[in-house]
């Protein structure tokens, strides 16, 4: 091989794009000759730059702020952004605070609601919105959340679904969702609401009761036991 | 909006979200190459993202996901910036042309390090486009030219050709055309 030829090939051996009888005429011309061993070495310092040349990490939170900005005018969660959507009905409230360590979840942070408060109450066939409220200490870029409805309890429209889950991003501190829920027949029964993220795992229980003529006027809560 | 329609709603969204985020930071370093800043690079792939989900593009229906996204993304920053009457692919940026002169002597080897992430950077700068977007996604990011093809849209001999003579219009103005003068064989 000649060396304009072999030269040539330089670029092609590199990329890997030369047949094996091709290389070993190149690799026996660089063998025999300096000037050409020395461009192909050349050429392999510039490949190396090239591939060493610098990047910039994203800022943190960039997923984050993708996933977030998939809802413009919000900077709130994607939870809270998805309970924008159930807002529709006039309906009474009722909050759940769940608040979660990031360690194993054994972190001292403050149940808003802690143990023994009443459960959440329905009137059959009427719809009433419940928050849930995840909070969590630092943001968390991917979650599953877990809903098992108990019989006769679901969300308005899917009450025929015992389990939703689905996964999102939680941002620090509080995060919302807001659920339309209906009572479907006379009853009570447990909500176990888990979230897993970062290979940890909780669940939490709201208790849930439906009556035919239920005292609206009663102040509802929940009672939540990790 | 009924609770049946938000819950499908909710479940789309949270589904197109699994889908994308493994092909955010990868999107992101693509993009960075191409804006050549974080800030940019940033913003083009929320752009693109956002656009995606705004179309309700159904991303588990597409086979080749990766490529289908980097393609997409390519397309959103050639359109960006013939939007802002800026095409890249016929852009000369004449920025610093003196600095790359001034750094270009010597053997890489004796250079160091950060002198020579600076002369290629430079150099890079004078490349033209369509050719730095190459040689960032084949010889920075080790995208294969087959990959390429999916990515750019781009004939595989039309890519062998360009970064052909991208490296060559590099190698040049680093003053390794066709490398050191003293070694040149004619």
């Amino acid at each position: 091989m000649k060396c304009l030829t072999a030269q040539r090939q330089i670029e092609d051996y590199l990329d890997q794009l030369l047949d094996r009888a091709t290389i070993e005429l190149l690799l026996e011309h660089f063998a025999n000759c300096q000037a050409c061993t020395q461009l192909y070495e050349q050429e392999q310092e510039l490949r190396q730059a090239l591939r060493n040349l610098p990047f910039e990490q994203p800022q943190a939170g960039f997923q984050q702020r993708i996933l977030n900005g998939l809802h413009p005018g919000s900077d709130s969660s994607p939870l809270l952004s998805y309970a924008a959507g159930f807002i529709s009905a006039a309906i009474i409230g009722v909050a759940i605070w769940i608040s979660v360590g990031m360690n194993n979840f054994d972190s001292n942070l403050p149940n808003r609601f802690a143990a023994d408060v009443a459960a959440v109450h329905f009137d059959v066939n009427r719809p009433r919105q419940v928050r849930l409220v995840f909070n969590v200490p630092e943001e968390v870029q991917t979650a599953s959340l877990k809903m098992v409805f108990p019989t006769g309890f679901g969300v308005e429209g899917l009450e025929s679904e015992r389990i939703l889950e689905w996964d999102t991003a939680l941002s620090k501190g509080e995060n919302h969702l807001v659920l339309p829920m209906v009572a479907r027949q006379i009853g009570e029964g447990e909500l176990v609401a888990t979230i897993t993220y970062g290979g940890a795992q909780k669940s939490f229980r709201v208790n849930l009761k439906s009556n035919s003529d239920s005292d609206m006027s009663q102040i509802d809560g929940a009672s939540l036991t990790g | 909006m009924n609770a049946v329609t938000s819950l499908f709603k909710r479940g789309s969204r949270a589904k197109f979200e699994k889908i994308i985020t493994p092909h955010l930071e990868p999107m992101y370093r693509v993009a960075f190459r191409y804006t050549k800043n974080a800030s940019d690079a940033e913003d083009l792939v929320q752009e693109f993202v956002l656009s995606l989900y705004q179309k309700k593009i159904d991303l588990f229906e597409i086979k080749e996901l990766r490529p289908w996204l980097m393609r997409g993304l390519y397309n959103k920053f050639v359109d960006n910036f013939r939007q802002s009457k800026r095409d890249p692919l016929h852009q000369h940026d004449e920025l610093e042309l003196t600095a790359v002169a001034d750094i270009r002597q010597g053997p890489m080897n004796e250079l160091s390090r950060e002198e020579l992430q600076k002369q290629l950077l430079l150099a890079l700068q004078q490349v033209n486009e369509d050719q730095r977007i190459l040689l960032m996604l084949h010889d920075v990011e080790g995208y294969t030219l087959t990959e390429l093809t999916e990515i750019l849209d781009v004939p595989i001999g039309t890519l062998k050709s360009r970064l052909h003579r991208g490296r060559a219009q590099l190698r040049r103005i680093l003053n390794r055309e066709p490398f050191a003068p003293d070694l040149r064989v004619v």
